[in-house]
């Protein structure tokens, strides 16, 4: 893999330096440039981000020009570290721009005189964390490109695609997982829930009768996304709603040993919401049991791996962010009361990266899967 | 363990062309040519070979291992020649050889210069400054630089000159000279393959018509021209390939079936593997 990684260093050969330097002097400069010197911290960060962003992009170009991959995979290389050693210079890139960063925080935080200065020295823990940014990025971009074979494409799909599943179709994602419990939101919810079924229905139906030469494995592929999309949703409800089952525990115990202590008023108000509560968490638990069944169902009738990969790949966003965010809240819930807040504060930013660790795992393994299968070359 | 590659029964398809059932092999210490018209499958046969495409069935076998499950330890072995140029294009030969040689466990520097030498490649040249003709022989060099047991070369004398190409097929008699290398030669200069090759595989449509020892086959077909007044359908049936023209008939016809000839008076000729390729390509 060594080798491999010192031949992708060569293919880059002077833009391996140049691209750093380059964009670590611009973004100095720049800061020093009096009435010009308004560079807020994310635009630096953004500059800095470049670095990684641009040489992952000169590396890839430099295969995808002449097809070099082919002559790769005619050498006697393992597949598997013909994609590790992407992954790891990925790494090794983030790394370059993150010294960048850190020596031209020093530099202009130094020399600066605090004139005129919109300047907000940027912490190296946000540094890192826009670093991490073109790492979630590339998890993406890797995969689709061994699919694609479409450099551009690839790029393209990947940062808007992240972008717009973050987003979650824009909005809808913020409202689907959102506080469902305390709030007003089920019927929203439903409802959101409801918009992504009726568009692929719609799209099943268009495609079946405009598109008649689509084969029922790729319809059935589409509603395994689907089905895997909002099997996602469900499981990302259950676990916000438990977390707070603490509070839901208390409100038994306001309504049962309590309930002197409260007005008629407040007690029926907390009545209802223990109601539904024990509704909410039915349905969905009811929702993501028959979910689960019937995606495994599907996923017994499938006639080849590749789209098992290929849900995996889509659903990797949501797992990542379930796996990260939520999960620390979920599992940490209880530590935070019986340790130090020192102790929680390295717990969470464990959990934090261990979003990464699994979109790392998920995106390296249908790489690996695409480069073994051939499937565009 | 004589055989060096084996090819069973592998079929692969694709969007309007299928390779069908594809059996051959070639033997320790021989030189195989691999001729078909455009299309015919022959380089997605060598894609198959160098598990470049996935097989949809049937079996590989290089060295007696498979080429899938085994596939970095026969890569080892293999010096491999692309009909086109995949190197990096902004690169100078000599990087491309730093980037190439460390993946080679008998990778030989001594030998890689002298090839240079021989076919006048300079090292500081990039490889985009390269002619196509040039280009191939640098990836000519890099096959022949790292001791390979099975030369695989994928139309490698396309955009060479005659003069060269005679060298080249010299280098390679000399190469399997120890008789423990192999070389699988796909081109259309089939000229190139009667000065060398020991075996001639000829593939047509996605289908594997001959595979059999060079001088046999030769042996084994005549050219036969006539009065087209001869050609009855049986006749017909008994030829391939014919070519009708208001002067007469000319096909292909193998020795077995001469005899239906006997008593017309016709012209018979030894085919070159150039013209066994024609007819049996006219007559698929």
């Amino acid at each position: 893999m060594f080798k491999l990684i010192t031949a992708d260093m060569k293919v880059l050969g002077h833009r391996l330096w140049i691209i750093p330097v380059g964009l670590f002097l611009f973004v100095t400069t720049f800061s020093f440039i009096p009435y010009l010197n308004q560079v807020q911290s994310f635009q630096y960060l953004i500059f800095i981000s470049l670095i990684p962003a641009l040489l992952l992009y000169e590396l890839f170009r430099e295969n995808h020009k002449n097809n070099s991959e082919i002559m790769v995979m005619t050498m006697p290389i393992d597949r598997k570290k013909i994609v590790y050693s992407k992954y790891l210079l990925l790494f090794g890139f983030i790394m370059i721009g993150f010294v960048a960063g850190l020596i031209s925080k020093e530099l202009i935080t130094f020399f600066n005189i605090g004139l005129n200065n919109n300047f907000v020295d940027p912490m190296s823990k946000d540094m890192l964390f826009a670093l991490t940014f073109i790492l979630r990025v590339g998890l993406f971009i890797i995969p689709i490109y061994h699919y694609t074979r479409k450099l551009n494409l690839s790029f393209f799909a990947g940062i808007i695609g992240y972008f717009l599943i973050l987003a979650g179709y824009f909005e809808l994602y913020y409202e689907v997982f959102g506080w469902t419990w305390f709030g007003d939101r089920v019927i929203s919810h439903l409802s959101n829930i409801s918009i992504v079924i009726s568009i692929a229905l719609i799209i099943h139906l268009v495609v079946k009768y405009k598109f008649k030469g689509i084969s029922k494995e790729k319809i059935v592929n589409g509603w395994f996304i689907v089905l895997a999309y909002l099997t996602t949703v469900t499981l990302q409800l259950l676990i916000k709603n438990l977390i707070h089952f603490d509070l839901y525990l208390r409100l038994k115990k306001i309504c049962g040993d309590l309930a002197h202590l409260y007005t008629a008023e407040q007690l029926e108000k907390y009545h209802n919401l223990i109601n539904q509560y024990n509704e909410y968490l039915l349905m969905v638990g009811l929702s993501f049991i028959v979910l689960t069944l019937a995606l495994i169902l599907i996923h017994r009738k499938a006639e080849n791996k590749f789209f098992q990969y290929a849900v995996l790949f889509v659903m990797l966003p949501i797992f990542m962010i379930i796996f990260g965010e939520y999960s620390y809240d979920f599992f940490t819930w209880n530590f935070r009361r019986f340790h130090s807040y020192e102790a929680y504060v390295i717990v969470k930013n464990l959990f934090s990266y261990l979003n990464l660790i699994i979109g790392v795992f998920i995106s390296v393994k249908v790489s690996i899967y695409l480069l073994k299968n051939n499937r565009t070359l | 363990m004589n055989k060096i590659l084996e090819i069973n029964n592998v079929e692969k398809s694709f969007e309007g062309f299928k390779l069908d059932k594809i059996n051959f092999s070639l033997n320790k210490g021989y030189i195989m040519g691999f001729i078909g018209p455009n299309g015919a499958g022959k380089t997605t046969t060598i894609r198959l070979i160098m598990n470049l495409l996935k097989k949809n069935s049937g079996d590989i076998k290089i060295f007696g291992m498979d080429n899938v499950a085994d596939e970095v330890t026969i890569k080892d072995r293999i010096g491999f020649v692309y009909e086109e140029s995949y190197f990096y294009e902004h690169l100078t030969i000599k990087k491309m050889k730093e980037i190439i040689s460390p993946f080679y466990s008998r990778w030989d520097d001594e030998k890689f210069d002298e090839y240079c030498d021989i076919f006048g490649l300079l090292p500081k040249k990039k490889i985009k400054d390269l002619s196509k003709g040039t280009k191939m022989k640098f990836s000519l060099a890099v096959a022949l630089s790292h001791h390979a047991e099975l030369l695989i070369l994928d139309e490698p004398t396309s955009g060479l000159d005659p003069v060269f190409r005679d060298k080249l097929m010299d280098i390679l008699r000399e190469e399997i000279q120890d008789e423990n290398k192999s070389i699988l030669f796909s081109t259309h200069i089939t000229s190139d393959l009667e000065k060398i090759a020991d075996y001639i595989t000829f593939i047509n449509d996605g289908k594997i018509v001959f595979s059999d020892q060079k001088d046999i086959l030769l042996e084994n077909y005549k050219i036969v021209k006539g009065d087209t007044k001869i050609l009855s359908a049986e006749i017909k049936n008994q030829l391939l390939g014919v070519k009708e023209n208001k002067f007469g008939f000319e096909a292909l016809c193998n020795v077995e079936k001469h005899s239906i000839f006997s008593q017309f008076d016709i012209v018979t000729e030894k085919p070159s593997l150039e013209q066994m390729m024609v007819y049996l390509s006219n007559k698929m």
